[in-house]
């Protein structure tokens, strides 16, 4: 028999880390109001910035178990470079984002997120050591007050809930049926296959001058298509559930007797699958999407939120009418409804 | 499942009962129409049950409410003429009918079993599975179940072995070519049949001809009467067809996403330069797919269950048609034949009806062979033996039960879950028959119901067995709701001793009558307001829109 070995079996879990890294940016990090897009494999593992990129947020994620001092200071690597390079100025947080560090280590922990004074100064020291010493190796200089100041900025963020919970954070979409945590988890694992897959294109040795070129590379996720694919899937699992007429729809019901209203919501339910299960139309029905979930704050009914969206998207979709579209909007705001 | 608290009013008045208990509890007065029928044929009406509401009360005029706990959840359900809100912690759910309940309580409260009905597997409904645990004070037989109409004693049955796990067995290849030929033969006497029938051509032309005759007032009645029938006749077929047309679109939809899907899953593509199939369009935007898995099993079984709630539906309302065409048939029948056109034309009707159950029959018989070939299964002999068995086995209990109860009598000796019809029974003889069977199907079934029997001592029920009967629910245990009316003279508010395993709950003080109250609604309205509002336009008039 012959055992397959040698392969990358830390795959997996590293990848998962590196979705609870963007995650982390989108969903739970203080200031994810102003994230909008995380660049991957670029700059770091996962790089937030805002609109314009002229702020930065840097994670380095280290799925490893049970890290010693020095394999923490070791991580640390990248982002120190980071520190250290031409766009210092852009970068505003440095993260280490890793699993649960053995607790000896701590002089006392209650924080999922704490700063290296929340170690002992003993493994300081080490969390020091082990940085010089792969920065040695490496041959790059080494200047202790920079590594000082450096170390004093880092943050260091234990991700230690289910991924349930990171794709909640998200946006919160609220359902009327029970919904168990495999919707999730499949979310969730969605969301890390393209994350990887864009680590398969190549950008080693190239020269950027801002930090807005990364994203002409094609290596960044933006934080709206992320809320779009959580909130998809999640009114994915509305259809033909409902209990109740959606409250931004109850308007376009006016008039009609109980058999018509039945009738309507057959058919509206019926257009929206056809839309979730027709590959050819993927590009209308995400733009779609895009344009009800950014239109959809402050308005009180789907009609409302209609008239916002864009014409020429509209025209765009064969599958859906303008009465299965108002339902489908109206799904998505009672799902979202308790988010302001 | 226990019952925690029973509530039911409106905006001007209201009751609250919650201080039942998980054992024995007794609601008792010394006189009449203090509440007590209300509230237990209250309770089971709120779970699905089909009322029997003293004539002091119109039901549709209130909103009924009950909080029950199963399996260690709460669940709150209110009822409102035929709508339903059902809450559990943040869930609310709405149901437009019990058929809609039913399944939501199938899932989530009570396995309902399923027994074959006309050809076809359904869920009992509620109201069949209650005459297990609950009987009221009215409408209460020894010869058949309460719920007549739809169902039958020889369902009751079928739900009993339901639930014991008998089931019907496959065919053998030898008996399936058997009941092919049967087959062949019934279809055949029945083509022939219907061919005598269509001679006649009844069916169709009774309405018109009869509408011809108007000049007798007698007859304008009928015609009134016939019309009405005909009405609601039309409203059911039209009902019917909605949801025919409702679940054929629901099917069609089904098998159009169904084969959306395979073309889907056919084929891959593969990156050339590091062979992961993760390959995906890239546009300006998007790059992901538009649903996953979960979302497309999601839908295709929600559609699923839909389909099933409308066949339920559409076997629910052939049967009312059916009902409704024989009403009409029979009030054909009693036209005053004073009329020489009247007379011929009867005698067409009647030669068509004349033909008409051996067509039932016979219909019925090539149902079940074809019901049998399609599920390749029959009844043996081994079925047949264990259900004789587990009617032994409840009627054992029965005895055993009976004995308790009436221990200086001896007991009676059942033959049978039902009587023969025709037999004369006394009222006390039939309650202790009613009482066996329910303290019967708890210890055999072992289900966690609640047992609630309105009048538990009926009229004539001694002293010495009415102790023995509550001492054997103590001793059975699980929750009992009995209700009693006592004589004046043996009347005191110590009647029942309160204790570890009996709850004794006075309904003295009611006024008569008059049980619902003013101060009640404030926390009647607490209990219901939230799940109210979303059922349906509950004390605040419906805006007019337009």
């Amino acid at each position: 028999m012959y055992l397959i070995s040698n392969t990358e079996k830390n795959q997996g879990p590293a990848s998962d880390y590196e979705t609870k890294s963007l995650l982390y940016l989108f969903g739970k990090i203080k200031d994810k109001k102003n994230i909008n897009i995380a660049a991957i494999d670029t700059l770091n593992d996962v790089t937030g910035a805002s609109g314009c990129c002229t702020a930065l947020w840097d994670i380095q994620s280290k799925g490893v178990k049970n890290l010693t001092p020095g394999e923490i200071g070791a991580a640390l690597y990248t982002l120190y470079k980071n520190y250290n390079s031409h766009f210092n100025n852009y970068f505003k947080k440095y993260i280490l984002l890793t699993p649960e560090i053995k607790k000896e280590y701590f002089l006392s922990l209650d924080k999922d997120e704490h700063a290296i004074d929340s170690f002992t100064v003993n493994v300081q020291k080490k969390i020091t050591d082990g940085l010089l010493k792969k920065l040695k190796k490496n041959n790059l200089p080494v200047d202790e007050k920079s590594i000082n100041s450096f170390l004093n900025e880092v943050i260091f963020v234990r991700a230690v809930h289910d991924e349930e919970k990171y794709v909640k954070n998200v946006i919160p979409f609220k359902s009327n049926n029970k919904r168990d945590a495999g919707s999730y988890k499949e979310i969730f694992k969605e969301i890390r296959d393209r994350q990887s897959s864009l680590k398969n294109y190549p950008v080693e040795g190239k020269t950027i001058s801002y930090p807005e070129d990364i994203l002409k590379y094609r290596k960044h996720i933006k934080k709206i298509d992320i809320e779009m694919l959580i909130v998809n899937r999640l009114v994915g699992e509305e259809v033909f559930q409902q209990r109740l007429i959606p409250q931004g729809f109850i308007e376009e019901l006016i008039g009609l007797n109980k058999d018509d209203r039945e009738d309507v919501i057959l058919e509206c339910n019926s257009n929206i699958s056809r839309a979730f299960f027709n590959k050819n139309s993927k590009k209308e029905f995400w733009d779609l999407f895009n344009q009800i979930v950014s239109n959809i704050k402050n308005c009180r009914n789907a009609r409302e939120v209609l008239n916002l969206i864009n014409v020429n998207v509209l025209s765009k979709i064969t599958i859906m009418d303008e009465l299965s579209i108002l339902f489908l909007i109206a799904l998505i705001q009672q799902g979202l409804e308790n988010d302001n | 499942m226990i019952i925690r608290k029973f509530a039911f009013g409106n905006e001007t008045e209201a009751f609250v009962e919650s201080r039942f208990s998980p054992y024995v509890n007794i609601i008792f007065t010394g006189s009449n129409n203090k509440g007590k029928t209300l509230v237990s044929q209250g309770i089971m009406y709120t779970l699905g049950n089909i009322p029997a509401f003293p004539d002091s009360i119109d039901p549709d005029n209130y909103y009924f409410f009950l909080e029950v706990e199963v399996n260690e959840h709460i669940y709150k359900i209110l009822r409102h003429k035929g709508s339903y809100a059902v809450a559990r912690k943040d869930h609310l759910n709405l149901f437009e009918s019990t058929t809609e309940l039913k399944y939501f309580l199938k899932k989530e409260l009570i396995e309902l079993p399923q027994i074959e009905k006309n050809g076809e597997l359904r869920v009992v409904d509620p109201h069949l599975f209650y005459e297990l645990f609950f009987i009221g004070q009215d409408k209460k037989q020894v010869s058949e179940i309460v719920s007549k109409g739809f169902y039958k004693n020889e369902d009751f049955f079928n739900m009993l072995y339901a639930m014991k796990g008998i089931t019907k067995s496959s065919i053998s290849s030898e008996e399936l070519e058997k009941l092919k030929l049967k087959k062949a033969i019934a279809r055949r006497r029945l083509a022939i049949l219907k061919r005598d029938q269509n001679g006649t051509g009844a069916e169709s032309n009774t309405y018109s001809w009869v509408l011809a005759s108007q000049s007798e007032t007698e007859l304008r009645n009928k015609e009134e009467k016939l019309k009405n029938l005909h009405e609601k006749l039309s409203v059911l077929k039209k009902q019917r067809n909605r949801e025919t047309n409702r679940k054929l679109k629901l099917e069609t939809l089904i098998n159009e996403l169904r084969s959306l899907n395979l073309l889907i899953e056919t084929g891959s593509v593969a990156c050339g330069s590091c062979g992961s199939n993760n390959i995906i369009f890239r546009n300006k935007d998007i790059d992901f797919e538009i649903s996953n898995n979960t979302v497309k099993s999601s839908i295709l079984n929600a559609i699923q269950e839909r389909i099933e709630i409308k066949k339920d539906n559409i076997t629910f309302l052939n049967h009312k048609i059916t009902e409704g065409q024989n009403a009409l048939s029979s009030e054909i029948e009693n036209i005053p034949n004073s009329y020489r056109d009247l007379i011929l034309y009867k005698d067409e009707i009647n030669k068509a009806k004349l033909l008409e159950p051996e067509i039932t029959e016979l219909k019925e018989a090539i149902e079940e062979i074809e019901e049998a070939l399609k599920t390749g299964k029959i009844i043996t002999e081994n079925e047949l033996k264990d259900q004789k068995n587990a009617i032994g086995n409840i009627l054992d209990l029965m005895n055993h039960f009976s004995f308790e109860i009436d221990s200086e009598d001896g007991g009676a000796t059942y033959e049978n879950l039902f009587s023969k019809p025709g037999k004369v029974i006394s009222g006390s003889e039939a309650q202790l028959f009613y009482l066996s069977k329910l303290f019967s199907f708890k210890q055999y079934l072992n289900h966690t119901f609640p047992i609630v029997v309105d009048d538990f001592r009926d009229k004539e029920i001694s002293t010495i067995k009415e102790k023995n009967i509550i001492s054997i629910a103590e001793k059975i245990g699980g929750q009992f709701i009995f209700t009693a009316t006592l004589k004046e003279e043996e009347y005191h508010a110590d009647k029942y001793v309160l204790s570890d395993t009996l709850n004794p709950i006075d309904y003295s003080h009611h006024k008569s009558k008059k049980i619902l109250n003013a101060e009640h609604v404030t926390s009647f309205k607490g209990l219901i307001d939230y799940m109210a509002v979303k059922l349906d336009g509950y004390y605040r008039p419906p805006q007019k829109l337009t």
